[in-house]
């Protein structure tokens, strides 16, 4: 990793745990350390269960407790260094019974724009994610492709440094699958740091500059795609082989 | 616009386009209506009884509406992992809570308001304008706003038919402290119930049956009380919720 790159976001020694029952704590995540570099895009690696989504809720705050030290801009997690980040969560949707029109008033006023910003950015990216012509229909009426566009649309709303995108492109067509590729490459060009938690492979390795892969809640590897990759290989087959040793 | 007023908004613009919402006014401006019709027209069915009927199914359909407004918004939030959306800006939990709180009770009180509007007309036609149905409004009002913090604060520590269970047992365990004490001794069940307790509803039939004296300085007591139980409700839940992982 190139040093002379700031950090956006940087672990250390993150432990998290859940308590599973009376007296019975699981850990989930033991000790990972990883950095996130300014104005690229970060891959966050790893199959169903390896504590992906806990590593993003712990930075995000949503998993309050935690060991070890969670620095996002060179600060210590707070509620503060939130305002500065776009959080586009996987399978979560807003309320059926709004709209579009509703859930960006919502979000950009508690993202404390003001109303010509919010209106004007709000169709901005409704527009460009091609939700335009739904803006005063109930979300109840969409497809799982156009809930996962809105969601990506308020996470770019108060125009953030910092974007975590957990499965961005679940739930859609491969047109949508390009538009958003091409969004998060825009996003980066434009000085933007990204960081995507994608089980895609094929995606991570057309669209990310970095990866990391968790597995079972420890680091197995990271690095830039190229150094990591050797010439034939592909990201699919080095992930299955890094998995794999790791299970040995 | 602060966080806590536009989740508070959240909360109200869900509950305009919910059938419940609807279907309770539709319901309680029904029975206030049959209520009148029968006491205009049937002389044994005094205007007290027009009333304390009334009441009673503006305060028992209000009742079921706080359950399913406050249930739905909080669950469901939890369930659509909407609640994602919120907390990952810069909106703390303990704003996140008083807005539910809020848009649930203001909610309820739009509805109450369409119901004691159709009560006034109502009894206005019958006897003209009586003050008992506005202090009725009042204390269903704040009746309404414990029943809201303690619908939020069961449901940050259990499931969603076990927070409807609890509610459950805390309605009819006050209803029956409240039958033994009146029952049992009945001077000092009196006293007991002009303190304020969980169960507003002992105002109502005090105010129905002109037994209550001093209204005023038991308005302001009973609405200082609401305040400060509600309040402390959503801190409880508030600690509750400050740890729990989402």
């Amino acid at each position: 990793m190139n040093d002379n790159l700031k950090n956006i976001l940087e672990l250390k020694d993150l432990k998290v745990g859940f308590k599973t029952g009376w007296n019975k704590y699981k850990e989930v995540l033991h000790g990972i350390s990883f950095n996130v570099p300014e104005n690229k895009i970060f891959g966050f690696l790893g199959p169903n269960g390896s504590g992906k989504t806990t590593t993003i809720k712990t930075v995000l705050g949503l998993i309050p407790e935690y060991e070890g030290d969670i620095k996002i801009f060179g600060e210590l997690r707070s509620s503060e260094c939130r305002k500065f980040i776009g959080f586009s969560p996987e399978n979560a949707y807003f309320s059926p019974l709004l709209t579009p029109r509703e859930v960006i008033n919502s979000m950009g006023n508690l993202s404390k724009l003001n109303k010509d910003v919010i209106d004007k950015t709000g169709r901005y990216w409704l527009e460009r994610l091609k939700l335009c012509h739904v803006i005063d229909s109930p979300i109840k009426t969409f497809s799982k492709g156009m809930r996962q566009r809105l969601n990506i649309v308020q996470a770019l709303l108060h125009d953030p440094k910092f974007l975590i995108l957990d499965e961005p492109t679940s739930g859609l067509d491969p047109l949508g699958r390009k538009e958003i590729k091409q969004l998060i490459k825009e996003m980066r060009d434009k000085g933007k740091t990204v960081l995507i938690s994608t089980h895609n492979l094929l995606e991570a390795q057309q669209i990310c500059d970095e990866i990391c892969v968790i597995y079972e809640g420890q680091i197995l590897t990271e690095g830039t795609v190229e150094d990591l990759l050797d010439k034939e290989q592909n990201l699919e087959e080095f992930f299955i082989d890094k998995v794999t040793t790791a299970r040995v | 616009m602060p966080a806590i007023f536009q989740i508070a908004y959240d909360v109200l613009l869900e509950a305009r386009r919910n059938s419940f919402f609807w279907l309770s006014i539709f319901l309680a401006i029904l029975l206030v209506s049959l209520f009148a019709l029968l006491s205009g027209t049937n002389p044994d069915f005094h205007f007290d009884k027009f009333l304390r009927n009334g009441l009673s199914m503006v305060w028992l359909i209000h009742l079921g509406l706080a359950l399913l407004v406050t249930t739905e918004t909080i669950y469901g939030e939890d369930d659509r992992m909407s609640i994602y959306f919120y907390l990952s800006r810069n909106v703390d939990r303990f704003s996140y809570l008083l807005g539910k709180f809020f848009g649930c009770w203001i909610t309820l009180l739009i509805s109450l308001l369409i119901s004691f509007i159709v009560m006034i007309l109502a009894g206005g036609t019958l006897v003209g304008f009586e003050q008992k149905i506005v202090w009725s409004f009042i204390f269903i009002a704040w009746e309404l706003s414990l029943s809201v913090a303690i619908i939020i604060l069961i449901s940050r520590f259990f499931s969603k038919m076990l927070t409807y269970f609890f509610f459950g047992i805390v309605l009819i365990g006050s209803n029956f402290i409240e039958f033994v004490i009146l029952k049992g001794v009945s001077s000092i069940g009196f006293i007991i119930t002009a303190f304020p307790s969980y169960k507003y509803y002992s105002y109502l039939e005090l105010v129905v049956d002109n037994q209550f004296s001093q209204i005023w300085q038991y308005t302001i007591i009973l609405s200082l009380f609401t305040i400060c139980i509600s309040a402390t409700l959503i801190c409880l839940a508030n600690i509750k919720f400050d740890r729990q992982y989402l």
